[in-house]
């Protein structure tokens, strides 16, 4: 899970950017870009939503990063509040479209060998599949927390609840994909120290 | 929540681990009345870290990067414009004018959308002057994709100038992008006026370099051209405008070659590559 950003370092970044600062906003670009797009990635589990949507969320950005205003929320959860409205629109053009197209190829090969490559691949899928149907709250709850990597405060501070109120979400949702995909472990995890 | 419930104890051990505090089995033995139920929630949340391992891929990434910061500079000049009318006298007027003026030129340029310029620049930036309107908001998503188009039809035209050999990734790119165009074709009435005319601009352009380039791929790279070809003269008919000729196919720089038309009896459908539909 992507470490979240420490406000120390983030908030003369953004406040750079407000400005119009190209440096900080190529800087908060490579910082949220790929987080933004995992997010996206698991709430719709379509490689062409996640990058079409993740660059509108960034030109969303740009036009209303002049009013983003520190006391209400960190940077994080205002861009994911972005993002999440970005999506809700996109399921609502889909619903009347019917539009769909496969996940696939967007896995890094960091640290994997071809055969770990597929079966994490094919894993990933089967994880994806299974959290679409958790119930919305549980879902965004788990995209946020592992895809985009924030942290619980923060993922609370983009879904407008509580920590605690998150901290239940979340086991509801593992509890349930546990259900869904039973015992037999898939995705070859990254070993921490 | 209270403290020590399941949800706040599994928490805990869940974010020792994510932080490299503890591992898994470190946690359960801290609690080993629970560790029967927290052992499988805790196994599965850790292939959950796995879904942080997708990344988007590389050239991708970095196009946007560039498409984002080249719209910051359009912002940045507007800004300035608006920036100067402060502290004048009567600057309300000043800037209700220029808002005026801003909804002129977008309800002209209809749609609200200005295109920088009508050039083939990969960093192409879109400004909008005016809230989308109903068409606009149909076609979103639509605007990255012509973008991307644009620069890779740029490079492939440089290609074909110079008669290099073209990767057969390349036109790979260009089918895959204009499928995903044609996604959004499925109701042409829904884009606007300027959406569609970039469309038919944009394909009649790949139709054209797509076959002067047929002679500089790879053999594996002919059937690629082939369903390139169908999907972009697939397009046009779709927007009811004829396929254009090898003669009047306009290249600015090239004499034109012989173009070979798609047989009717391949008659491409307007079914993005790959994108299954339900």
């Amino acid at each position: 899970m992507s470490p979240s950003i420490e406000a120390h370092v983030e908030r003369p970044l953004v406040d750079a950017a407000r400005t119009g600062n190209e440096a900080a906003l190529s800087e908060l670009y490579t910082l949220y870009f790929p987080r933004v797009y995992r997010y996206i990635l698991a709430r719709t589990g379509n490689t062409y939503d996640a990058e079409d949507l993740a660059e509108e969320v960034f030109m969303r950005m740009l036009d209303a990063i002049e009013r983003f205003e520190w006391r209400e929320a960190p940077f994080s959860a205002w861009l994911f509040r972005i993002a999440h409205n970005a999506v809700i629109s996109q399921r609502r053009k889909d619903g009347a479209r019917g539009r769909s197209a496969p996940l696939s190829d967007g896995l890094s090969v960091d640290s994997q060998g071809p055969d770990e490559l597929v079966e994490n691949r094919l894993a990933l899928n089967e994880i994806m599949v299974a959290a679409k149907g958790l119930p919305e709250a549980q879902r965004q709850v788990i995209s946020l927390r592992f895809s985009a990597g924030l942290s619980v405060a923060e993922t609370a501070q983009a879904m407008g609840k509580g920590e605690g109120n998150v901290k239940v979400i979340q086991h509801k949702a593992i509890v349930k994909l546990r259900e869904m995909l039973g015992q037999k472990p898939r995705v070859h995890a990254k070993r921490k120290s | 929540m209270r403290r020590g419930s399941p949800e706040e104890i599994f928490h805990e051990c869940l974010q020792a681990y994510l932080e490299g505090r503890r591992t898994i089995e470190e946690s359960l033995s801290l609690y080993p009345r629970l560790a029967d139920k927290l052992e499988p929630l805790l196994r599965t949340a850790t292939e959950l870290t796995a879904l942080g391992d997708y990344r988007p891929p590389f050239a991708f990434q970095e196009e946007t990067r560039q498409r984002f910061l080249a719209a910051a500079r359009q912002r940045r000049l507007l800004r300035g414009l608006y920036g100067r009318t402060e502290g004048l006298p009567g600057n309300r007027w000043l800037m209700a004018g220029a808002v005026g003026a801003a909804v002129v030129l977008g309800l002209a340029l209809a749609g609200g959308t200005v295109l920088e310029d009508s050039g083939r620049q990969p960093q192409q930036v879109e400004v909008r002057l005016l809230p989308p309107s109903p068409s606009a908001a149909a076609s979103a998503g639509l605007t990255p994709q012509l973008e991307r188009v644009r620069g890779q039809l740029a490079t492939l035209e440089a290609l074909v100038q110079q008669g290099k050999p073209i990767p057969t990734g390349m036109i790979r790119d260009i089918k895959e992008t204009s499928s995903r165009i044609a996604s959004h074709l499925e109701d042409p009435a829904a884009l606007d006026d300027a959406d569609r005319d970039e469309v038919v601009s944009l394909a009649s352009e790949e139709y054209h370099l797509l076959s002067m380039a047929r002679d500089q791929v790879a053999p594996t790279g002919e059937q690629e051209i082939d369903q390139a070809l169908g999907l972009a003269g697939a397009m046009l008919d779709k927007l009811g405008v004829p396929q254009p000729s090898p003669t009047a196919a306009a290249s600015p720089t090239a004499e034109p070659t012989v173009t070979p038309t798609p047989s009717p009896t391949n008659s491409p459908t307007l079914t993005p590559a790959g994108t299954p539909e339900p």
